[in-house]
Parts: structure tokens; sequence; C-alpha cells
């Protein structure tokens, strides 16, 4: 017993002596090398409002239009919900206008904050890219450029279906599941086409193009999946980085340039890549479970949100660019969207809008 | 002679490919390649059935599967959700408006590809079949190789005009048999009058028009037009029939109304034939004999 009491006594000395030396070094590495601890980010929960009561306030500027489920709607720049009307016909939005099929007068609709802005007669199918409206024919096989006012810039048929479109300010990419792309300018005048090879089936499943138009992105073929990076040269785009994908999903996946044109994304087997443009090499890896619905980028954050769907299982992911996990929030619903706008961001849940603001405190 | 031919050539090539099967085994054909209707040109065909769900036509790799609501490029358009598969020959086929299900990377024929979407109220369900020949780049007219059409009517001439230059008064030759010599458009309008069941016992059907498959045009003998919608191939953002140079708009000008050229008719006796059969084989044709004279 006794040299049992002496050896407690011993160990507890240590332990003294210890925390006594912890302190100490703390104590002087604050006093050596002071610094302010680093803001956290949160996520401020703002309104949450039910979509189902049709709303119809005047609209201001600055904010968008949704689309959700059988509603859609508008809110304002600070996240308040202004519209909520039953779904129209076809209906796509930009955010900026929307765009909707009149089976009465058979023509397109386009509608800003101030109403009607133009129609499109003898047109169905209407389609934003880039901020510019495109229209498809009944079978996908035609498309039609219309200008800021809604005149036909050229119309378009193709050999095979289309299955990607994207757009800038003066450039369309069109891929179609013939294994070609094609970049047509304001006029109609066409680069390409272009037909990505090594794999068995030539098909095309996405594409994207730089804000420049000097880029290309292009997800193509089966046996392997390849994703490419075409660059400008002469008057052709080149590929300059390609890759085969283990994943060999037949539909479009996710696709697209980050911050700027200085990164670009793709989706594979339940993960996002993030790529280096200059050298191709992966910038991240960020994993989801299920699949993904959704992508966006908040710049000024440097954060990527997805919206992923397991099992009917929601989840709101949000990562950095370099892969690290920020926040993640699961739920349940059928019909999900998620907006954002500078720090806020919009989440529509079946019959509900939830807006959010990020911030650092 | 070259042309009929051709054209025997082509239908024991259809009858060669028509190993494919219809998606479903009621399958009847609503609207023909080519077909023109409003302002859109149909560049496959469209089908009605009862059935349920469709069918592989043949063996196949699975190229591409669409699903409305699609989170990306979720393109609109009529086809609703559809499948592609690519074949052995060279071919692609798609069936549209069905509910894809499977994700396997083929299928056998007659395996399920999913199952179709019917308009609200209707009893029979609508879809496109469209045939892609990968090698050669073209639209192909899917009668070329799924069954051959049954099909008893004849294409039916509704009108045959010719329009004088400088002239916007078309005169038919229905009821005109002189003419002042000179040049002359040729224009006809035709269609190809059938029946579609809606699968009832005992009833009637309804009427419904189908494209024409071939038309030729003989002046005096000489050949003046000659098309037979086999294929389409794109130019220049352009639908071109195989074998033409202009694209297909420039000469199918409504539903039904075809731009056949120009003619010169001569003084005295001038022999104008036409010749238009349907894409079940059945021919029709017309002969003027339109006296030119000098005005």
């Amino acid at each position: 017993m006794g040299l049992l009491r002496e050896s407690t006594a011993r160990e507890n000395s240590a332990v003294f002596i210890t925390v006594i030396l912890s302190v100490v070094f703390v104590f002087l590495y604050s006093l050596a090398f002071p610094r302010t601890l680093g803001k956290e980010l949160f996520f401020v929960a703002g309104t949450a409002v039910p979509l189902s009561e049709d709303l119809n306030q005047p609209l201001k500027p600055g904010g968008s239009f949704f689309r959700l489920g059988e509603h859609q709607g508008y809110w304002s720049e600070d996240g308040t919900l202004l519209q909520s009307l039953p779904l129209k016909p076809q209906m796509v939005t930009d955010g900026q206008r929307f765009a909707w099929y009149d089976s009465v007068g058979e023509q397109i609709v386009v509608e800003g904050i101030k109403g009607v802005l133009f129609q499109v007669k003898g047109q169905k199918y209407p389609y934003w890219s880039g901020g510019r409206l495109f229209a498809l024919d009944e079978n996908r096989l035609a498309l039609t450029a219309l200008g800021a006012a809604g005149q036909t810039l050229w119309t378009k048929h193709f050999s095979s279906l289309i299955s990607a479109v994207d757009a800038n300010s003066e450039h369309t990419v069109v891929g179609t599941l013939d294994g070609k792309v094609q970049v047509f300018d304001l006029k109609g005048n066409s680069t390409g086409p272009f037909v990505p090879g090594g794999s068995r089936v030539p098909v095309i499943f996405n594409v994207a193009i730089s804000r420049d138009g000097q880029r290309l992105l292009v997800l193509a073929g089966i046996d392997p999946k390849r994703f490419l990076l075409l660059e400008k040269g002469g008057g052709d785009f080149r590929p300059v980085f390609h890759k085969s994908l283990t994943e060999n999903k037949p539909w479009p996946t996710w696709l697209g340039f980050l911050d700027e044109g200085q990164l670009s994304f793709h989706e594979v087997e339940e993960a996002v890549i993030i790529n280096q443009i200059s050298n191709g090499a992966q910038e991240s890896l960020l994993p989801f479970k299920g699949h993904l619905e959704d992508l966006h980028f908040l710049s000024s954050k440097k954060l990527i949100l997805l919206l992923t769907n397991d099992k009917d299982k929601q989840s709101l992911v949000v990562d950095s660019l370099e892969g690290r996990p920020v926040l993640k929030v699961t739920f349940l619903a059928r019909e999900v969207l998620l907006r954002t706008s500078g720090d806020t961001f919009l989440l529509g849940v079946d019959q509900s809008f939830l807006t959010m603001k990020l911030s650092y405190r | 002679m070259m042309r009929y031919a051709s054209t025997l050539v082509l239908f024991l090539l259809g009858f060669y490919l028509s190993a494919y099967d219809w998606p479903a085994a009621d399958v009847q054909v609503s609207r023909t390649f080519g077909q023109r209707v409003g302002s859109e040109v149909l560049p496959g065909v469209e089908i009605v059935t009862n059935a349920s769900s469709l069918i592989a036509p043949e063996k196949g790799d699975l190229v591409f599967l669409s699903r409305p609501g699609a989170t990306v490029q979720d393109l609109p358009s009529g086809l609703g959700g559809f499948v592609m598969l690519s074949h052995e020959d060279n071919l692609r086929t798609v069936v549209s408006r069905i509910l894809p299900e499977a994700e396997r990377k083929t299928f056998q024929r007659g395996e399920p590809l999913g199952r179709v979407t019917a308009d609200a109220g209707q009893q029979q369900s609508r879809h496109r079949l469209f045939v892609f020949d990968q090698q050669l780049g073209e639209l192909m007219n899917p009668l070329l190789v799924y069954p051959p059409l049954v099909d008893k009517k004849a294409p039916l001439f509704y009108d045959v005009e010719v329009l004088a230059e400088n002239s916007k008064d078309p005169q038919s030759l229905f009821g005109k048999s002189v003419l002042p010599v000179g040049y002359w458009e040729v224009m006809i309008d035709i269609s190809d009058p059938s029946t579609l069941f809606g699968g009832l016992p005992g009833e009637k059907g309804s009427e419904i028009q189908r494209g024409i498959y071939t038309i030729e045009t003989y002046l005096n003998g000489s050949e003046l037009f000659n098309m037979s919608l086999d294929s389409l191939h794109e130019k220049a953002g352009a639908w071109i029939v195989k074998g033409m140079t202009d694209p297909l708009d420039k000469f199918l000008l409504n539903d039904r109304r075809w731009l056949l050229g120009q003619v010169f008719f001569n003084e005295g006796n001038n022999i104008l034939e036409v010749v238009v059969r349907d894409f079940a084989g059945n021919e029709t044709g017309k002969t003027f004999r339109v006296r030119g004279i000098r005005s």
C-alpha cells in the first residue's frame, strides 16, 4: 500500500509539471507570435415561405425568375418571394427573363419583370444558354438562334439528334448524337465539325464554351467516355488535353468552366473533378452520394454548392475549391431548386422556399 | 431506266434490311418520312400503338438515353424520353416518347426499352422513330429497314398547276390544255390517303394523309424531276434529299405542294407525265397534253 501511494504521488507531480509547462509554452507562443483568430463561415437562414399560394407582387430589378415543380415565380435581390404562380407550358428561365409556349398564338412568349418583351412566332421549344434564347424543333434535329429582340439569327438542321447546346454572347456550341461538335457564330457561320475519337461508340454527351470563346469542353463517347479540352488555334478548335473516364453513363453529365475560366469541372461516378485549365492537372475531387442534381459556384467565397439526390434523399453539400467539406444538409424532397445571387442562395424544396446568406463572423 | 433500277435495288435493299421489328406488334404509321405538316418536315416516321411498352427493334448497344426533366442539357422537344441504339450494320435507331427504364449496355431484339407515354385522353400513344446511317451521316427513311407498310390506297392528285414567268396566278392543267409558249413552273398538290384504326372491333377508323415516297416527272420523254425520299443529309444547315442538290424546303412548299421545276412548252403538243408512288409501293400517274400556242 505504501509503495502504491508513493507511485501515485510521483505521477501527480509529473502531470502538474506538464500542465504548468504547457501553460507557460502557450503564453510565450502567444506573446512571441500574436495573431487574430480567422473568421468562421456561417450560413444564416433567412426567410422561409410556402410556395403553394398564388403571389403576384410588383417585381423589382435585381432578383431572379425561377421554376420549381408546378410553380414559377420571382424572388427579389434580398431573397423576398415576390411572385409564385402556376407553371406555364414549356417555361424556361435564365433568371432575368422567362420564355414559355403560347399554344393559342402558336408562339414563344418572352417576359421580363415589366411584362412581355417579345414573341417568336412558329416556335414551340425555348431554351436559354449563356443568357441567349434558342428554339429547338419538335425532333431535336434543328436549332434556331434568336437575337435580343426575338429575331431569328440562324436556323440549322442536323443529321443527328442534338444532345448538348452551350453558348456565350457570340458563339454557340452544339453537340450531336453522331459524335460531332460544331461551333456557330452570330451569323451562323460554323467551325468544325470536330469529331472526338478514341471511343468505340462516337456520341457527344455534353459541351461547354468559355466566356471568351477560346476554349471548349466536351464529354464524348462510350467505351470509354472521354473528357476533352479544346483550344482555338487558327480557325479550328484543337484538343489540348483529354482523358478517359471510368464512368459510362449514357446521358449528359455535368461539365463546365469555373472561376472566370481558370478551372473546369466534370462529373464522374459520385464525384466532381475540378481541373486546372492551364495544364489539365487535377485540382480536387468533390465526392458525393447518388446523383448530382445541381451545381453552383460562389465566386466571392470560392465555394462549390452541390445538390445531390440519393434514393430520394436530397443533400446540399458545400465544399471549398480544394475539396474541403464545409457544410452538408440532408432533407427529403421531390422537387428541389438551388439558385445563387451574390452571397445569398435560394433553396426551394417542394412547396417551400428558403433563403440563406453566407457570412464570415 | 436507271431510275427504275435504282428504285428496285433500294426496295430489295429495304427488304433485305427489314430484319428490324416494329417496336410494338400493332404499329400503324400515321406520318411518313419527309412528310411536311405546317412548317415541320418529319425526318422519321410517326407511329401509333395500343401497346403499353415498346421493344428494341434489333440487337444493339445503348448509345443515349434521355429522360424528361433531366438536370443536365434538358433540351425541350416533342420527343419526350427516348432511347438511341447502335446496331451492327452502322445504323442507329431512336424510339421516342417512352420512359426508359433499363440502363443496360446492350439490348437484344424484342427486349423492352420503356413504358409508353400517352397523351391525356388518348387511347393510343404516338411515337416517332428515326434511323440514322452513322457511316454516311444521313437520316434514313425508316421504312427501308422496318417492315413494309400495308396500304392499298394509291396517292391522290389534288391538282397539277403551272405558273408562267412573272405571273402570280397558277393555272390548273386539269382544266387547261392550251397555254402560251414559254417557261412555266410545274407544281403538284398530292398526298397519300390512308386509314388509321384505334384497335376497337368493328370501328371504321379515321382518315389520315401521309406523305409520298417518289415523284417522277417527264416532259416529252425527258426527265424533269426525279425524287425518292430514301434519306436526308445535312448541308450548310439544311436538309437535302439524297440525289438532289437543293434543300428539301425549296421544293416541298407546304403539306402537299411540290415544286417540280421549270419547263418550256413548245409550240404544238407537249406531253407532261407525273408519276407518284407512296411508301407501300402504290402508284398513281397523270399525263397531260398541253398545246403550246404563240400569243
